[in-house]
């Protein structure tokens, strides 16, 4: 059977890398990374121009071989012994003992400035600052569900956690980048 | 952390109960519940404006050529 689609390897750059970049960077929030996801994914795809068969776009052949690879980099980071620690750690930053909101950590509502803030790039930038403060762990947690919408059992699986230590990290993802936009937001006198 | 996992999974009847009367007495989970909402909706409208500077694109560009002779 004929494919329905031709590989292009000469134009790959001019057509997705920057997009395939965006897409990368999104997900591991560091450009050296990013890029070196993006040169693994073109080695990658050329070593193995036989078995595309074209039964999808190119395009989307080569995000598929970039989604494996960041599924690789997400499974490697979440599995430094650091991040384990740091995030034990980071246990009761929020909470006392008897399970209360820390005095310093209880929420503040968002002004209503912050409908109108959520539209501008400034917003993502402070979004994106708040990402990079997530431990390795937490960030791969966190784009997994977030920018790839995988499912929990999937994330468990990939990333080697139970289901309990699952949500436990999700409700600290939030917690922490609750709190970090509204300290970049708002600043402490808010 | 119920709060949490209900906005992702259907969570039990029990544990419903729970977040609900958890949520009447609890004036900072019921924000944080209702700013974690809209952190998700931000979240999903997330894209990124990064794109690769023109000497990443070389050595790119310079890299496949090189593996297609």
């Amino acid at each position: 059977m004929e494919s329905s689609y031709k590989l292009t390897p000469q134009d790959w750059v001019a057509k997705y890398s920057d997009e395939l970049f965006g897409f990368a960077f999104m997900r591991v929030s560091d450009e050296e990374t990013a890029r070196d996801l993006i040169q693994d994914t073109f080695l990658s795809a050329l070593k193995n121009l036989e078995s595309f068969k074209g039964e999808i776009s190119e395009k989307n052949w080569l995000y598929f071989i970039l989604k494996n690879k960041i599924i690789d980099h997400y499974r490697k980071n979440s599995k430094t012994p650091l991040t384990r620690i740091d995030d034990e750690r980071e246990h009761d930053e929020f909470f006392t003992d008897s399970g209360h909101w820390k005095k310093e950590a209880l929420p503040n509502p968002f002004n209503q400035a912050f409908n109108y803030q959520q539209q501008s790039f400034e917003f993502y930038e402070i979004l994106e600052k708040c990402k990079r403060k997530l431990n390795e762990l937490q960030l791969s947690l966190f784009s997994m569900k977030f920018m790839d919408e995988i499912d929990s059992e999937e994330i468990c699986k990939e990333l080697e956690i139970s289901s309990s230590n699952y949500w436990v990290l999700i409700h600290r993802i939030k917690l922490k980048i609750r709190k970090c936009l509204e300290n970049l937001l708002y600043g402490k006198q808010h | 952390m119920l709060s949490v996992k209900k906005a992702e999974i259907n969570i039990p009847l029990m544990d419903k109960l729970k977040l609900f009367f958890h949520l009447i007495v609890c004036q900072y989970c019921r924000l944080f519940d209702k700013q974690s909402k809209i952190i998700d909706k931000l979240l999903s409208n997330w894209k990124s404006k990064k794109t690769l500077s023109d000497i990443d694109k070389n050595t790119l560009q310079n890299i496949i050529e090189k593996e297609l002779k």
